[in-house]
């Protein structure tokens, strides 16, 4: 009798031991492993188009599990307080701007050495320039638009990840060029969406200067039923080149209402909020 | 009249299934988890909860169809019960008629459940019922049809196991359908292109009932395009329970 509550109690410790093992190991691994094991899956991630055919009809939720992979993948790469990894994030901006010291980004001169022959004015306004410009995460989410061109190869209708790349992760990162074919598959891909190509104006009139596309995407918005009139007011504003304050609160404003996400209205909000200062 | 008798004995008998519950049951837990998963998405919840959650109705509503179907037929022949049916005035077409409409009504209890359900957890997140899912999950029903058609008709002359890889494989190629298109397009050797045709227009193509992107993200459908899939799905279902009439008249249950 004594002898079997012995031996019970015996294996009640190797049970309890192994636990805290085990939870030991995985405590370790999860250190040593951190952010590179999540790179590691991205990288190694096959193409979108083999990535739809092998989803086998469930290309929305392959989409959406890579959707939420990118999101998350974003999150813990750039310098944000709410992002766990945030001390890492800081160390790793903190040696990529050491290494690119003496680099100059193209990004950084787009707005000098890009063609000024019939933009506005206002779109070079200092300012504004280094509000727009300030691309706090540059080369700290290098995989975050192949991540997104695979989310939009497998579900071509998604529209929120032409959006978010298009528009929040270039603000933050300075892929003008990447923004841009992102937005552009987006409005290949959904011919009767206005939102895409009203930040596509945005892009080509701030970022890439060339008032001729930014007016050719705003003319495609407002062909869309569901285009809201301002983006109408907008255009005629542009075209005209007339009004720089009340012509960029416009656009900028018109972004914040449409976008459902809060990051980027933050962002949009903060930005405005500067502009009137 | 004699099918519409086995069709309530198969009902009763399969509804009682218990791994048809434990299917069922975890479809309902991912349905609900997908409310979670859904957090993570940036202002995509809805979007993540609707596709997770026809994701969920179609994968486990297959998976209930072919643990089942497989063994709809096979089961009678091993534990002899099938002699009980064939000594009796009933044609083995009625036999086998039956025995799926039994199983198909089975399954739209299920996915009547894993629907409400979704609704549900719909309403929690949207604040109304989104009536819009109804067109995807009734094609998701009707693929489950064709899915329990090829079991059954598979399960009239081998084993449970090879019916299962059978119709997985079948499963597989038919949501490639489009690909062996795209084949039959781009190659130039006459005799693949018609062995290629032939695979083609033989096996279904499962694509046809994918409305799940189109619903989801409010995009248009064709027209009719919901009259002609359902039309598709029903034709060959009745081909195939034909194909396995015919097999299981000859069949020797000695």
């Amino acid at each position: 009798m004594v002898k079997s509550k012995i031996q019970k109690i015996i294996w009640l410790l190797v049970g309890v031991l192994f636990v805290v093992l085990i939870w030991r190991v995985h405590v370790n691994l999860d250190k040593i492993r951190l952010n590179r094991s999540h790179q590691e899956e991205i990288v190694y991630l096959p193409d979108g188009e083999t990535l739809r055919w092998a989803s086998l009809g469930y290309q929305n939720v392959v989409a959406d599990i890579l959707w939420i992979q990118s999101v998350l993948y974003f999150g813990r790469n750039i310098l944000d307080e709410d992002n766990p990894y945030y001390e890492q994030v800081l160390e790793r901006k903190k040696r990529l701007a050491e290494s690119e010291k003496d680099k100059i980004h193209p990004a950084s001169f787009q707005h000098v050495t890009s063609s000024q022959n019939s933009c506005p004015e206002f779109v070079f306004d200092s300012k504004l320039q280094s509000l727009l410009f300030n691309f706090e995460n540059r080369g700290l989410v290098n995989y975050i638009y192949p991540l997104l061109d695979r989310v939009t190869t497998i579900d071509p209708h998604f529209k929120y990840p032409y959006i978010f790349g298009g528009m929040y992760v270039l603000m933050e990162t300075g892929e003008i060029d990447k923004a841009v074919a992102l937005l552009e598959k987006g409005k290949k891909n959904n011919p009767e969406d206005w939102e895409i190509p009203y930040y596509l104006g945005f892009v080509y009139l701030f970022y890439k200067h060339n008032l001729k596309l930014a007016i050719e995407n705003l003319k495609t918005a407002i062909r869309s039923p569901q285009c809201p009139g301002f983006v109408l007011n907008l255009l005629a504003a542009i075209s005209k080149k007339i009004n720089y304050q009340q012509t960029l609160i416009s656009y900028l404003k018109g972004i914040a209402n449409s976008t459902t996400d809060k990051l980027l209205k933050n962002k949009i909000r903060k930005t405005l909020e500067k502009l009137k200062e | 009249m004699k099918s519409f008798v086995i069709a309530a004995n198969t009902f009763r008998e399969t509804i009682r299934n218990r791994i048809m519950y434990n299917i069922l049951f975890f479809a309902i837990f991912v349905i609900g988890v997908s409310l979670l998963v859904s957090d993570w998405s940036i202002h995509q919840q809805a979007k993540i909860l609707k596709d997770f959650g026809l994701a969920a109705m179609s994968i486990f509503g297959l998976l209930i169809a072919i643990f089942i179907g497989i063994r709809l037929i096979y089961q009678e022949i091993e534990k002899r019960t099938i002699y009980m049916l064939v000594t009796k005035p009933i044609a083995r077409w009625e036999i086998i008629v039956g025995k799926y409409l039994g199983l198909i009504l089975t399954i739209a209890v299920n996915v009547l459940v894993m629907s409400l359900c979704l609704f549900a957890v719909d309403y929690l997140l949207e604040g109304f019922v989104n009536w819009e899912l109804t067109p995807a999950i009734l094609l998701i029903y009707v693929e489950i049809m064709v899915v329990i058609a090829l079991a059954t008709f598979f399960s009239t002359f081998t084993s449970p196991m090879i019916s299962a890889l059978l119709t997985i494989c079948l499963f597989v190629v038919g949501h490639l359908s489009p690909i062996l298109k795209l084949f039959l397009h781009t190659h130039t050797n006459t005799i693949f292109k018609l062995i290629l045709q032939g695979i083609y227009y033989a096996v279904p193509n499962l694509e046809y009932f994918n409305i799940r992107t189109a619903v989801v993200e409010s995009l248009p459908l064709p027209h009719h395009f919901l009259f002609y899939a359902l039309f598709y799905g029903i034709g060959y279902v009745g081909i195939l329970l034909l194909i396995s009439s015919f097999i299981f008249r000859r069949k020797d249950l000695k």
